[in-house]
């Protein structure tokens, strides 16, 4: 085990860098770059040449991102060409915001769909096995962006209330920040309940038909007892790893729902980023939320293997 | 010597005696066992039709622009018209013959390219090693940052688009073909047929492919809907199909601002959407129990 996780942590390094590599020569193929963006209206040649020269920009790409990934190496990761702020700074501030946004994304969507998959799976083909896998298959085929646009423009007409927008941290006012955040959440949660549905819906039929719910209902206890102590807990393993999993997906993912919502999250920093040619916030964000994937998911594995003592990996 | 064979088999097993059913039996069998999965095939037998024939059905000239703007749904206009007094109906119809486009072209040469590239990394070991790094590379990232980083360097023509997408959709595919071809080389005919001298190409093609087929061929199934989604996706951030070509993402964000007073500029592009990704996921499921050997007989 021990040699396993070192393994799997020693490729770290190797994806980041292929990763960062990979999307700073693929950026700079973009024809134009950020200074087009910053001098706008007061564009000369000389100006801009003179402000290419400041933000290091007439060096070649090769000779660019290797001095950003030494400095990357102490900690300075550059700074944005647009704002001139420190793009650690930017990261630090707006990380709080998508992984709040994740988080309860995540866990709504847990809370909901997995009672769902179970009862569905113990009613098997009854009504309302029937209803809930219609009600997942019609969520599906609904696109998250057409439901965010009905959760924004409808309540006001029909009910006159307005979705509070405009983001307030939560140590600030916990109140306001939660009803900033409902919507949102709501709205990205019905996206992904469908698939974590139907996989508790099987894994729970599987487990259903094992001896030992057959023995623990042999035995006499209440069907209560033997779906929650002994059906739901086993058929959850593959369940949570795919929770797991949806959560490093989810962490880039947000993208759609922070742009409708405008949250100053980190998946509109690198939309922006990437529009604006910002070279070095493109690069830090893909080495940020790279790390954060490549981690997510070895703790989800390791979880994995231990709630699944017959799993070892080597 | 060909009679004494028929009866050996016949006498070995009795069930060969009696007729196979004729195809139409055995469709109308499994057509019966997925009742969902007619209706799914139903709805995306609508959307072939739209994609085919749509220029035939449309009553207007999608692009053409009138001074009656923003018509409620008549008999004239079915679905009404937009902003600058375009026919709705024949622009929905055009914009779904684009979204859906998009999709399926943009699947089927990421499945291709994937289920390709998987079998040989899996077959030849130094290139293995590489590639899987590379792949763990992509997969870091999130999907839809590497399809904005793309579109935004090669920009937004409906060719890119279909290049982007097919690119974002291949290395899962690689993972998930090179796993199954792994576990097909495995088996004694490969080994057989090494034996005998056949050309690595040939024990990919003839051998390896036709196994692991099922597996990619469900994937391909049950992702049409989600890749229909993702260019909606697009479309709606801007990021897709431009103007004045219609696609049903990028009507659905243009009516934004009307959505109260002008409701059927968002009305019909969200049904046709939600309406053709259920049709295929419906569809794509039935065809997963039907070729997924694990699931045969479950339900």
């Amino acid at each position: 085990m021990g040699t396993y996780i070192l393994r799997r942590l020693l490729l770290v390094p190797v994806t980041l860098f292929i990763l960062s590599f990979g999307t700073a020569m693929v950026i700079r193929l973009t024809p134009g770059d950020v200074v087009d963006y910053r001098l706008q209206n007061s564009y000369t040649p000389e100006r801009a040449d003179a402000l290419r020269e400041q933000l290091g920009l007439n060096k070649g790409p090769f000779e660019a991102y290797f001095s950003w990934m030494s400095n990357a190496f102490q900690g300075d990761f550059g700074s944005s060409f647009v704002s001139s702020k420190p793009v650690v700074d930017e990261v630090k501030r707006r990380f709080p915001v998508t992984i709040e946004l994740v988080v309860l994304t995540v866990l709504v969507q847990a809370f909901v769909a997995i009672p769902l998959g179970a009862i569905a799976a113990v009613r098997q083909n009854g009504l309302s096995d029937h209803s809930i896998r219609i009600m997942s298959v019609l969520v599906l085929a609904v696109p998250s962006f057409v439901v965010a646009v009905f959760a924004l423009k409808f309540p006001p007409i029909w009910w006159g209330w307005l979705p509070p927008l405009g983001y307030v941290p939560f140590q600030e006012d916990p109140l306001r920040n939660m009803q900033v955040y409902s919507i949102p959440v709501i709205v990205g949660a019905l996206g992904l309940m469908a698939t974590l549905i139907r996989l508790t819906r099987t894994e729970m039929l599987e487990v259903l038909r094992q001896d030992y719910v057959r023995t623990a209902r042999s035995k006499g206890l209440q069907q209560v007892t033997v779906v929650r102590r002994h059906a739901l807990r086993n058929a959850l393993i593959p369940v949570i790893t795919v929770l797991g999993l949806s959560f490093g997906g989810a962490l880039g993912g947000v993208v759609i729902i922070e742009q409708i919502f405008s949250l100053p999250g980190l998946g509109l920093y690198a939309l922006n980023a990437v529009q604006q040619q910002d070279y070095l916030v493109v690069q830090t964000f893909v080495v940020f939320s790279g790390f954060m994937f490549v981690m997510v998911n070895l703790v989800v594995d390791l979880v994995y293997a231990w709630l699944n003592p017959r799993i070892r990996y080597s | 010597m060909t009679e004494s064979a028929a009866l050996a088999t016949g006498a070995e097993d009795p069930a060969a005696l009696v007729a196979r059913p004729g195809i139409w039996q055995r469709l109308g069998k499994t057509a019966r066992s997925q009742p969902v999965g007619v209706f799914g095939l139903f709805l995306t037998l609508v959307v072939v039709v739209i994609v085919i024939f749509g220029p035939y059905l449309a009553t207007h000239e999608p692009d053409a622009e009138t001074t009656n703007l923003l018509a409620s749904p008549s008999g004239e206009h079915w679905f009404g018209t937009d902003l600058k007094g375009r026919d709705y109906f024949s622009r929905t119809l055009a914009g779904g013959r684009i979204t859906v486009t998009i999709a399926v072209v943009s699947l089927a040469l990421g499945t291709a390219a994937g289920t390709l590239i998987g079998m040989v990394s899996a077959y030849v070991r130094f290139l293995d090693l590489l590639l899987q790094r590379l792949i763990d590379a992509i997969l870091a990232l999130p999907g839809l940052f590497l399809i904005l980083l793309f579109i935004t360097v090669f920009g937004k023509e409906v060719q890119i688009l279909i290049y982007v997408l097919a690119l974002s959709v291949t290395p899962p595919l690689v993972r998930i073909a090179r796993a199954a071809t792994l576990s097909t080389l495995t088996n004694p005919y490969v080994e057989a047929a090494e034996v005998v001298g056949a050309s690595w190409l040939r024990i990919l093609l003839r051998h390896v492919l036709p196994n692991i087929a099922p597996t990619v061929g469900t994937i391909f199934a049950v992702g049409v809907g989600n890749l229909m989604l993702v260019t909606g996706a697009l479309g709606f951030l801007g990021l897709g199909v431009q103007p004045p070509q219609s696609e049903w993402g990028q009507m659905i964000a243009n009516s934004r601002q009307y959505v109260a007073s002008a409701s059927h500029l968002f009305i019909y592009p969200a049904i046709g959407l939600a309406l053709a990704v259920l049709g295929v996921n419906l569809l794509g499921d039935s065809l997963r129990d039907l070729w997924d050997p694990r699931l045969r007989g479950t339900t």
